[in-house]
């Protein structure tokens, strides 16, 4: 006869990266219900807008998390930029959006090692990580740092690039393209691969749309609300952008949205270079924000849509600064994949919807 | 193409109302947010549709009044108010998935009520500065009205 039990799962399991908790309840092997618990890296972010000045707050911002710190640095800026009513000057625009672009392939690749890791295929793993390698030095070399890079600022960007640097990205990403080509290859056409993703965690387009899932999840699902078709800053200059969708609605859908996404990303950041026009890189941002301002800003980071919300009134310092950020918004479809799965797929449900944990929390 | 962004307040009672319309009229739900303030907790919900985004505020909710939860038209909004409960002290009823305050189980209670040393400080100093100047306001009114009657009474000695 069939027994229920109850098994926790995380914070701290081997192929968990994150620190989650969930309570798998399971009948033999499946999983009935899964309870998500966080609440293990709430640094309360949110209220050092009492003690940091709008200024001071974007190196707050960026370190929210590490992999999305450049999008959160840049959320936070646009929107400060919107109480202020200003536009920043368009060669920082097109900056802003390279290295955003940029951060998506590091933080998509970053996510293809762990989920290769999860089904075992370790030297898939260790191979993404080199090529990862890459763009990190591509942003030590513009940035001056890898991971936190503080590029950006209210008003624009600190730090401009030349015509060296820009064309140094093009040959790094066109020499990536045909080993990532390869890497792709064995992600989407290996059996293991498939056998441990194929019809895993099937969520159809009315489930997503009823979720409100963001980012990757949503789009294999074929619910496109990517934030960078609406054309805002840099990519209303793109000529020709569509979202990476998929109708597959299961894991290896996920995986073949994020895998296009990188190759989307690389097109992207070449056009853009050959666009970016010659300028002034900020604008000066001074005095107190005005009586009663709010302003709200979404942009789409590697892992969805991420909503930005400032308040501020007649001081240096903002009233609120909140984030919601695209792991947050998925918690309810994540659970949901979750109820009827086998308890060896619970790992890989989890990572397909690529958690970031210290994001959500704050 | 750029991104509508409104802000309409509504009452206390219509949020689940006002979920209900947006879900209705194809919008998804974005995210829920309180803000401390002087009269108590304002709440505000976002919902978008392409490039629409309106947000909809809730002002001055005090701690003993009750919101109805929108879990039933948008399940993933328990992420959203179960930490607006906890950190916030805000009482939500009827969420679906409801953590009773272990959410976001922090050691100081509604940790985001707490006014901070930095803020009590500044908000001091406005007040001191506010009431310097009305002051000195007042203090310049009467001797401008003494100059005046001052120079009455010289005209009527002549």
């Amino acid at each position: 006869m069939a027994k229920t039990s109850v098994i926790p799962f995380g914070p701290q399991h081997p192929v968990l990266l994150e620190p989650l908790h969930l309570d798998l309840i399971v009948k033999d092997e499946k999983v009935i219900e899964a309870v998500p618990q966080i609440n293990f890296n709430h640094r309360g972010l949110e209220k050092l807008v009492e003690q940091k000045d709008y200024n001071q707050f974007v190196y707050v911002a960026e370190r929210i998390c590490g992999i999305c710190s450049f999008g959160n640095s840049m959320g936070y800026s646009e929107a400060v930029e919107q109480l202020f009513k200003i536009e920043i000057p368009i060669r920082a625009q097109f900056l802003r959006v390279i290295w955003h672009e940029l951060s998506r392939i590091s933080s998509h690749l970053l996510w293809m090692s762990f989920v290769a890791n999860a089904f075992g295929f370790e030297s898939l793993s260790m191979y993404c990580w080199r090529l990862r390698e890459r763009i990190l030095t591509l942003f030590e070399n513009t940035t001056g740092s890898r991971v936190i890079f503080s590029v950006c600022k209210i008003g624009g960007v600190s730090k401009n690039m030349d015509k060296s640097q820009l064309q140094e990205f093009k040959h790094v990403l066109n020499g990536l393209k045909d080993e990532y080509a390869q890497l792709c290859k064995t992600f989407l056409n290996d059996k293991s691969v498939q056998s441990r993703t194929v019809d895993v965690a099937y969520l159809s387009y009315e489930e997503a749309k009823k979720y409100c899932l963001v980012g990757p999840f949503a789009r294999a699902s074929y619910l496109n609300n990517d934030v960078r078709c609406l054309g805002l800053g840099a990519y209303g200059k793109l000529d020709n952008f569509k979202p990476v969708l998929d109708s597959g609605g299961d894991c290896y859908a996920r995986i073949k949205v994020r895998a296009l996404e990188v190759l989307q990303s690389t097109e992207i950041i070449e056009e853009l270079i050959e666009k970016i026009p010659e300028g002034d890189i900020s604008i000066n941002v001074k005095g107190s924000i005005k009586a009663d301002a709010q302003a709200s800003v979404i942009i789409e980071q590697p892992r969805g849509e991420a909503f930005y919300y400032v308040a501020g009134n007649r001081s240096k310092f903002l009233d609120r600064m909140h984030v919601r950020t695209p792991t947050a918004q998925n918690i309810g479809g994540m659970v949901t994949c979750l109820a009827g799965c086998d308890l060896a797929d619970v790992n890989m449900i989890i990572l397909t919807i690529d958690p970031c944990i210290s994001c959500t929390e704050r | 193409m750029s991104l509508r962004c409104t802000f309409q307040t509504i009452d206390k009672v219509d949020s689940l109302n006002k979920a209900q319309e947006m879900a209705w009229k194809g919008y998804s739900f974005v995210q829920l947010l309180a803000t401390r303030t002087d009269n108590g907790i304002d709440m505000v919900y976002t919902y978008r549709n392409g490039e629409d985004m309106p947000s909809f505020k809730i002002k001055n909710i005090k701690e003993t009044d009750s919101i109805a939860s929108i879990t039933p038209v948008f399940f993933n909004a328990f992420v959203f108010e179960n930490e607006v409960h906890d950190l916030f002290g805000v009482r939500i009823q009827g969420i679906c998935v409801d953590f009773k305050g272990r959410f976001y189980d922090v050691t100081v209670d509604k940790s985001m009520t707490v006014v901070s040393p930095e803020l009590k400080k500044r908000k001091d100093r406005k007040a001191k500065v506010a009431k310097a100047k009305s002051v000195s306001f007042s203090k310049k009114n009467n001797e401008s009205s003494i100059d005046k009657n001052s120079k009455v009474h010289k005209e009527e000695a002549r």
